[in-house]
């Protein structure tokens, strides 16, 4: 079944691949709430895994991921903190959101080999289109020097994710995509 | 009547006996210390030259966890916190691979020189 992985893809692929000079209209703070809310979102589809699969990988990698993206939002937080300004929220974090929702609700759905090949899946397309903005589009526009050294940062676990999202994949014989 | 030893086995004798002279004189090599660094889910250096005995300490620069563990299970270093590091003594059945729990892509391997 790759409807989910498809939806899922789709779906974030319709946010993220705005043009880059719309998701470059951010401002440091309103890409700060999009990276908070994306591992937010990472952390819940996680927390999922671990309540429906018994895959061994599968757990392992949900397990990394709440452990993670609480680590950087943690950073973040601190961050904002330090420099006494806080996220902003905006339309693309709203809709990230939004997206996300259907995610989970059709994640939840599932059981079994079905629920792993899906969530394993959709981590990949997930981490792959999430770097790719970060990269692309948010880095290079942050204004900031501690904000963009912060996700520089992220990007390489970010990165790290993904490879390992790779191997998840294979383990549960899923699609790697494209 | 006292038998005297063969001249060979005379030479061989002295020979034995200034080597192990030397020996005694050459101080024993000192442990080493090896630091490697734990950043962007890599080890650095991720591989390293070791003998038994020298110590080495690795140190989270991360800002997530990891841990440093033989590859087969054999030793750990339990969750390793950002700044947080942990130091092992090299034994014989610790040379080879070793990776992070919770980072499986992460990979380092202890050698012997």
């Amino acid at each position: 079944m790759n409807t989910l992985r498809t939806l899922g893809a789709a779906l974030l692929g319709l946010v993220l691949a705005a043009p880059l000079a719309a998701q470059s209209d951010l401002d440091d703070l309103e890409m700060a709430h999009v990276a908070v809310v994306a591992s937010e979102i990472d952390i819940a589809y996680a927390h999922l895994a671990l309540a429906f699969s018994r895959n061994p990988e599968i757990r392992r990698f949900a397990e990394t991921m709440i452990r993670d993206h609480t680590a950087v939002n943690g950073q973040v937080v601190a961050l904002a903190e330090k420099l006494n300004v806080q996220a902003r929220d905006n339309a693309m974090s709203r809709q990230l959101l939004a997206d996300a929702r259907e995610v989970k609700d059709r994640l939840s759905r599932l059981r079994g080999e079905a629920f792993d090949r899906a969530y394993a899946e959709n981590e990949l397309a997930y981490h792959r289109t999430v770097n790719g903005v970060v990269a692309d589009a948010f880095i290079p526009n942050i204004e900031n020097g501690e904000v963009r050294e912060a996700f520089r940062g992220a990007l390489q676990i970010f990165r790290g994710h993904e490879r390992h999202a790779e191997r998840m994949v294979e383990a549960v014989g899923g699609m790697m995509g494209g | 009547m006292t038998s005297r030893p063969a001249p060979g086995r005379i030479g061989v004798a002295v020979a034995l006996a200034c080597a192990g002279a030397v020996a005694a004189c050459e101080p024993p090599r000192a442990p080493g210390h090896h630091r490697v660094a734990i950043r962007s889910l890599a080890f650095e250096p991720a591989r390293l030259a070791v003998s038994p005995g020298d110590t080495i300490t690795w140190t989270n620069r991360d800002i997530v966890p990891h841990t440093v563990t033989g590859s087969g299970g054999g030793w750990d270093s339990g969750g390793l916190d950002t700044q947080e590091s942990f130091t092992m003594v090299v034994g014989e059945d610790r040379i080879g691979a070793y990776t992070c729990r919770y980072h499986p892509t992460m990979t380092g391997i202890l050698i012997q020189p």
